[in-house]
């Protein structure tokens, strides 16, 4: 991992990328991937189920090494993770699992996220009191303490009901809006992909290849079902082709 | 038991034995927890350690006292080495399964969000080695209080311990009896004025059954 260019631009690279197996053996979980965000983009992370897009966001966190290639973040920038389960500090407070990850953040601004975020009740809560809802929106305030540039998030909303997981997905876009940072996230659901992403980053079945790179160019707020059709089928039949 | 404590004897006594206690059960906790720690996050140490745990784990207390007078000399250093030595793989022991134990998910977290050394050991590593440091202080404060005495009774010319001895000589059962109630007293009230609030200060964000 190195760092170079400008604030907020993402450089993905990777040639190939093999993980050792529990039996002992080593395994390919990558091949090719190659794409570039730049400041504010939001692109979304598409594959079958068990092909590697956790695995290349924990390489793009530098969790694990690329054997192969490598990954370019901005200069000292700011990476915000949220990862699949919420992962917080049990012995810890709300604020305090915040305040931990981000102690540069100023009060105001934690008033900010917590407020957007609809937290600020439950500052003083420890995370086993939390819903599993509750508990991912103080992983997504974690991740905007810290001020990012680059921003990943592993299934977010997953295992969450259909109503708060929109609702949910309103309060992540209105921070990432606000804040315009350059954003990368996983997902299973082409419908979710669609209405948040910018760009739609496809990849094949393991090892994980970039299939498709496709663009989503109609504003976020007009992307109701009947607009979206036709990028869906198109990324569906990309998904399928594999 | 009242005269005594009348002449000031039992308690520089007691006082004695609290200290060679303390000094002894900080020493044993402390390196306890580095070395148990390292043993449980770092294979190669493990296996170097493992073998000289297991022999003082099983060395009877009293082959490790007798060495250490006769090697180091009748002296407090010797004494209180010799309890430390005692208590030391017990706590190595048990620390070294809450290192095992530990959460590698929060450790990912703590690499992600570049938080410092020190708010990785205070918030992240101790909260989780807490419940394993407090198991391994409460077994261990009980091991070297009884070791302390055994200490004293061979080679100190004061504390609890050579007091009892001496009643033992003299079959004196009531001066006997007179240093043996104080000190279930104050290991009593350690246990529910020290060890037992920690404990609860620790555990607090646990999730309690009504």
């Amino acid at each position: 991992m190195s760092h170079a260019g400008d604030s907020g631009r993402l450089d993905v690279a990777v040639e190939s990328l093999s993980l050792p197996q529990a039996s002992g053996a080593t395994r390919q979980i990558l091949g090719s991937i190659r794409f570039a965000l730049g400041l504010g983009e939001i692109a979304a992370l598409v594959g079958p189920s068990g092909c590697g897009k956790t695995t290349l966001l924990r390489a793009i966190a530098g969790l694990i090494g690329v054997q192969d290639g490598q990954v370019r973040l901005p200069r000292e920038g700011r990476l915000g993770f949220v990862f699949q389960e919420p992962r917080l500090l049990p012995w810890r407070d709300v604020e305090a699992n915040v305040r931990l990850a981000a102690p540069e953040a100023s009060d105001s601004e934690c008033d900010a996220i917590f407020s957007t975020l609809g937290l600020t009740e439950h500052r003083r809560d420890f995370p086993a009191s939390l819903s599993l809802g509750l508990a991912r929106r103080v992983a997504i305030a974690r991740a905007f303490a810290i001020r990012p540039d680059i921003l990943l998030l592993d299934e977010p909303f997953v295992s969450l009901d259909t109503a708060l997981a929109l609702r949910l997905r309103h309060e992540l876009m209105a921070l990432i809006e606000a804040r315009n940072v350059t954003s990368l996230i996983v997902t299973h659901s082409v419908d979710e992909a669609i209405v948040l992403a910018d760009r739609v980053l496809i990849l094949s079945n393991r090892p994980a290849r970039l299939i498709a790179d496709v663009p989503i160019a109609m504003p976020r707020d007009k992307r109701d079902a009947a607009r979206i059709a036709p990028i869906r089928a198109e990324i569906v039949t990309h998904l399928s082709a594999n | 038991m009242v005269t005594e404590a009348r002449s000031g004897v039992l308690l520089f006594n007691l006082a004695a034995t609290l200290a060679r206690v303390a000094a002894a059960f900080i020493l044993a906790m402390g390196f306890g927890t580095v070395i148990g720690v390292l043993m449980g996050r770092h294979r190669a140490v493990d296996r170097i350690a493992d073998t000289w745990v297991v022999i003082l784990l099983n060395l009877p207390a009293l082959v490790i006292i007798v060495l250490a007078y006769v090697w180091v000399g009748l002296n407090e250093i010797a004494a209180i080495g010799a309890v430390a030595l005692n208590k030391l793989p017990n706590a190595i022991v048990t620390v070294r399964e809450g290192a095992r134990a530990l959460d590698r998910e929060l450790d990912e977290v703590a690499q992600v969000f570049r938080m410092s050394r020190w708010v990785r050991l205070r918030h992240v590593l101790l909260p989780q080695l807490a419940p394993y440091i407090a198991a391994a202080a409460r077994s261990g404060l009980s091991l070297v209080w009884k070791i302390v005495l055994v200490v004293e009774l061979m080679g100190r010319s004061n504390g609890v311990g050579f007091e009892i001895g001496v009643a033992f000589h003299l079959f004196d059962i009531r001066l006997l009896l007179a240093y043996a109630i104080p000190f279930v007293i104050v290991m009593l009230a350690i246990e529910t004025l020290l060890v037992q609030p920690f404990e609860r200060h620790v555990a607090r964000w646990r999730f309690r059954p009504a």
